[in-house]
């Protein structure tokens, strides 16, 4: 047995989903797109099904990706039983999707989530009212709270029952489906589908095309925006009839505060600072401790073992990468993914994007495009899998570029531990004027040169809720799996390849040779060089190698401050760390990723060449 | 004066206006309408003392309300008599005095979808607000109303490219609140009891009406 979660975005079906599955799920790519669903299992009377959590869409009529890769879901029978929620407190919105799914006729139940809020609103629904004109059956929970979670499952198997809804449409419409049904072997609903030109079949798809265009020109609409309309209207109709609305509760307006130009965006600068800072803090602080437990725990027994100097090279290189992985990943990443879950399950994100939309078009992308930048502030990994949620490619591409370009919290590390260390402050704050600057550039440029329209934001924006810890606990932890997953394997094995390199002496051939570009170039000595290849495994290990290879930790005795701070800032603009690369691969293409690493690498290499050049 | 002999005087100073790039003298102007000088005079004044124009020493300028009255006028003009003789294959010099008739009394919104039909007349979707602000008519978005206003959507002119604002329940006849509006034109509006944040050009794409 087989189950589809389904419904509008912010409607809490993740929430559902999590309550149901626990926390063993499987993020996994539907074969054919591009949109990753969630599966997870729920064991119900021994017996294990399957729970699908389909994305947050609006329409099953729509194109967005999410939209797309749902219908064909849903049109293809993947699930026994759909479970539809909806959010109580906006219904007549929500109904209008509920209506659509109605149509397709499938096994169904109705889950009407956030009754909590519905009461704050001062609305009462009619269950029973609405059971019968959908013909299945609704429950009633607030998944916040984890109310009436449990019965949901139980409910679906017991009497799954089929929906039916006659929509009214307009009489123009009704009259042409009228005649597609009768020229072809199509339903109803693949009627409809084929006048808002959603067919396959080419031969429906040029009658239906010509009904189309015959009705666009009697009401100066789309046949999309008719039927859109028709079904609005019905969902109006029903929500009329089932919500009797009683004095609302009178709650304050925050909108005021958040979504004006003052104060709205000094808080929003004021937010982002603060959880740069503070997910800053924390997570040297615990990448410290668990460096270290991993040295004496791990490492240095394993170098103590004695092994063939071969296999101890590649043994340590592993041992590195996750030693990495575990320092960078937990305390970084998932404290940032706290604060990103608390500012999304609050709501402010929406706001947040809202505000943020006029500038990010000067960069060629809108609102939603903050999302990712702020992300890439934490690491550029997460930072890129979530340009998945950009519109149109153009922007995806756009958002990879000034991703790679955003320091992440590794090259925070390099900035502090060798410009603000020894040369100091001022000058480190310098290098990230230079970044902003240099992204903005690029943006600009690339808003300029990149294919594609601009699309603008159409944004619902999540209401304003108190975040819950244990769901934001769990959904962070979701989410560093995810990125555990992708960038665990890659680091292993670039760190592999990497200490290879070194036990075959690869890289004293390099030395040798990238010698004279180095001292010329960049003003750098060779073994500086060096250490910021090692930059492209993980950032901050230029840093690491760099006091290894100088062989001291005072690296203000061997190298001048204008070279450290040369350094600095190239380990921070080339080149992306290889598991950036990879993810972009994933995101973009193959081309977008190695663009992106060329670009970097010739910028990293420029500015650098320009400092030293300017200051010599 | 009659009214139609105003829009007709207009009518004329502005065509003269376009044709010759020149602004007519009264002698001009009654060989090009035909008529006696002195009737040019005597109406001419009462333009003039109604603020449709102005005169230097012999030169007719039109004052914008002026010039924005001749352009409609010669507008419905241009567009009836076109389709007299190309549609409905009357004789020119019939078409024009029929026009000429029919002009002062055919209401804009007539114009503007017969204007539509003859250019062509298979596809006629949505009002092309560029067009029509070209003709010199009004057209409303989203973003010329303040804060706070209750508006009905009229035409959502870009509906083809963008499905999702008629899934949120943006389509003609609804009714939205205009919510926030920023100095920089991105605004929220609420339709179906949900918030919705528009980017300026979308927001400019949704020709609204002030509700009721």
């Amino acid at each position: 047995m087989k189950f589809g979660l389904i419904g509008n975005p912010n409607v809490g079906k993740s929430l559902i989903f999590q309550q149901l599955t626990g926390l063993g799920v499987e993020v996994s790519n539907y074969p054919g797109t591009t949109v990753d669903l969630m599966r997870g299992n729920v064991c119900y009377k021994r017996e294990i099904m399957e729970i699908v959590d389909l994305p947050g869409i609006y329409s099953l009529d729509g194109d967005s990706d999410e939209e797309k890769t749902v219908r064909s879901f849903v049109q293809s029978g993947q699930a026994d039983i759909y479970i539809a929620v909806l959010d109580a407190s906006h219904l007549e919105r929500n109904l209008y999707l509920l209506i659509q799914m109605a149509e397709y006729e499938k096994p169904m139940l109705i889950v009407l989530n956030m009754m909590d809020e519905a009461a704050k609103h001062g609305f009462e629904i009619d269950i029973a009212g609405l059971e019968e004109m959908f013909g299945v059956q609704v429950i009633t929970t607030t998944a916040i709270q984890g109310k009436n979670i449990g019965n949901i499952i139980p409910k679906a198997i017991f009497s799954p029952l089929e929906p039916h809804i006659e929509v009214r449409y307009d009489h123009h419409i009704e009259a042409a489906v009228r005649s597609l049904e009768s020229l072809y072997p199509v339903s109803r609903r693949e009627a409809l589908q084929s006048l808002e030109g959603l067919a396959t079949d080419p031969d429906l798809m040029e009658s239906a095309d010509f009904l189309a265009l015959e009705i666009e020109k009697i009401h100066h609409m789309s046949t999309r925006q008719i039927i859109a309309g028709n079904r609005h209207h019905c969902a109006a109709n029903i929500a009329g009839r089932v919500i009797k609305e009683k004095e609302p509760h009178r709650y304050q307006d925050m909108d005021r505060i958040l979504t004006t130009t003052m104060p709205g965006l000094p808080i929003l600068f004021a937010i982002l600072v603060f959880t740069l800072m503070t997910v800053f803090v924390i997570g040297s602080w615990l990448e410290g401790i668990i460096v270290g437990l991993f040295d004496i725990i791990i490492i240095q027994p394993f170098l103590q073992m004695g092994l063939q100097p071969f296999f101890q090279e590649i043994g340590f290189a592993a041992l590195l990468a996750l030693q990495a992985g575990f320092g960078i990943a937990f305390p970084f990443v998932f404290t940032f993914y706290l604060f990103i879950s608390i500012l999304e399950d609050s709501g402010y994100l929406t706001r947040a994007a809202f505000l943020a939309d006029r500038f990010m078009h000067r960069l060629g992308m809108h609102g939603q495009g903050i999302i990712p930048i702020v992300l890439g502030f934490g690491c550029n990994v997460p930072a890129i899998m979530s340009i998945r949620f950009l519109k149109s490619r153009r922007e995806r591409i756009i958002a990879s570029f000034l991703v790679s370009m955003i320091p992440c919290s590794a090259r925070t590390v390099i900035v502090a531990g060798i410009v603000a260390a020894f040369v100091g402050i001022t000058a480190a704050l310098s290098i990230y004027v230079i970044i902003f600057f240099l992204v903005i550039i690029t943006g600009i440029l690339l808003s300029r040169i990149t294919p594609g329209e601009q699309y603008g934001m159409i944004l619902e924006m999540a209401p304003l809720r108190r975040p819950i810890l244990k769901n934001v606990l769990s959904k962070s932890w979701i989410r560093i799996k995810e990125f555990l997953y992708i960038a665990m394997p890659l680091l292993i094995i670039a760190s592999i390849f990497l200490g290879i390199l070194q036990y075959i002496g690869a890289f004293d051939i390099f030395q040798a040779w990238i010698e004279p570009f180095s001292t010329m170039v960049l003003g750098l000595p060779s073994y500086a060089t060096t250490a910021l290849i090692f930059g492209i495994l993980r950032k901050e290990m230029a840093l690491e190698t760099l006091v290894i290879l100088a062989g001291t930790a005072d690296l203000a005795s061997v190298m001048t401050g204008v070279q450290l701070y040369i350094f600095a800032i190239v380990s921070v603009l080339f080149i992306p760390c290889i598991s950036t690369i990879a993810v972009l691969r994933r995101e973009v293409g193959i081309k977008i990723a190695v663009l992106v690493s060329i670009y970097t690498l010739f910028l990293g290499i420029g500015i650098g060449a320009l400092i030293n050049l300017l200051i010599k | 004066m009659q009214p139609s002999s105003r829009e007709d005087y207009l009518e004329a100073i502005y065509k003269y206006h376009q044709e010759k790039c020149k602004a007519p003298r009264i002698s001009e102007l009654g060989s090009f309408m035909g008529k006696p000088d002195e009737e040019v005079e005597s109406i001419l004044a009462v333009l003039k003392s109604a603020g449709d124009l102005e005169l230097h020493e012999d030169e007719i300028l039109l004052t914008p309300r002026g010039m924005d009255m001749g352009r409609r006028i010669m507008r419905k003009h241009q567009i009836l008599e076109c389709f007299f003789t190309e549609m409905l294959g009357m004789e020119p010099r019939i078409a024009s005095s029929e026009a000429c008739v029919l002009e002062h009394d055919v209401s804009d919104e007539t114009i503007d979808r017969l204007g539509r039909y003859i250019t062509n007349p298979y596809t006629s979707g949505t009002f092309s607000c560029k067009r029509r602000i070209r003709a010199g008519w009004t057209c409303t978005s989203i973003l010329d109303f303040p804060e706070g206003a209750e508006l009905i959507v009229r035409s959502v002119s870009c509906g083809g490219n963008y499905h999702r604002l008629a899934d949120l329940g943006i389509f003609p006849g609804e009714k939205i609140i205009l919510v926030r509006k920023l100095n920089n034109k991105a605004v929220v509006i609420r339709a179906k009891g949900c918030d919705i944040a528009l980017s300026p050009e979308i927001a400019g794409f949704i020709i609204v009406e002030q509700s009721e």
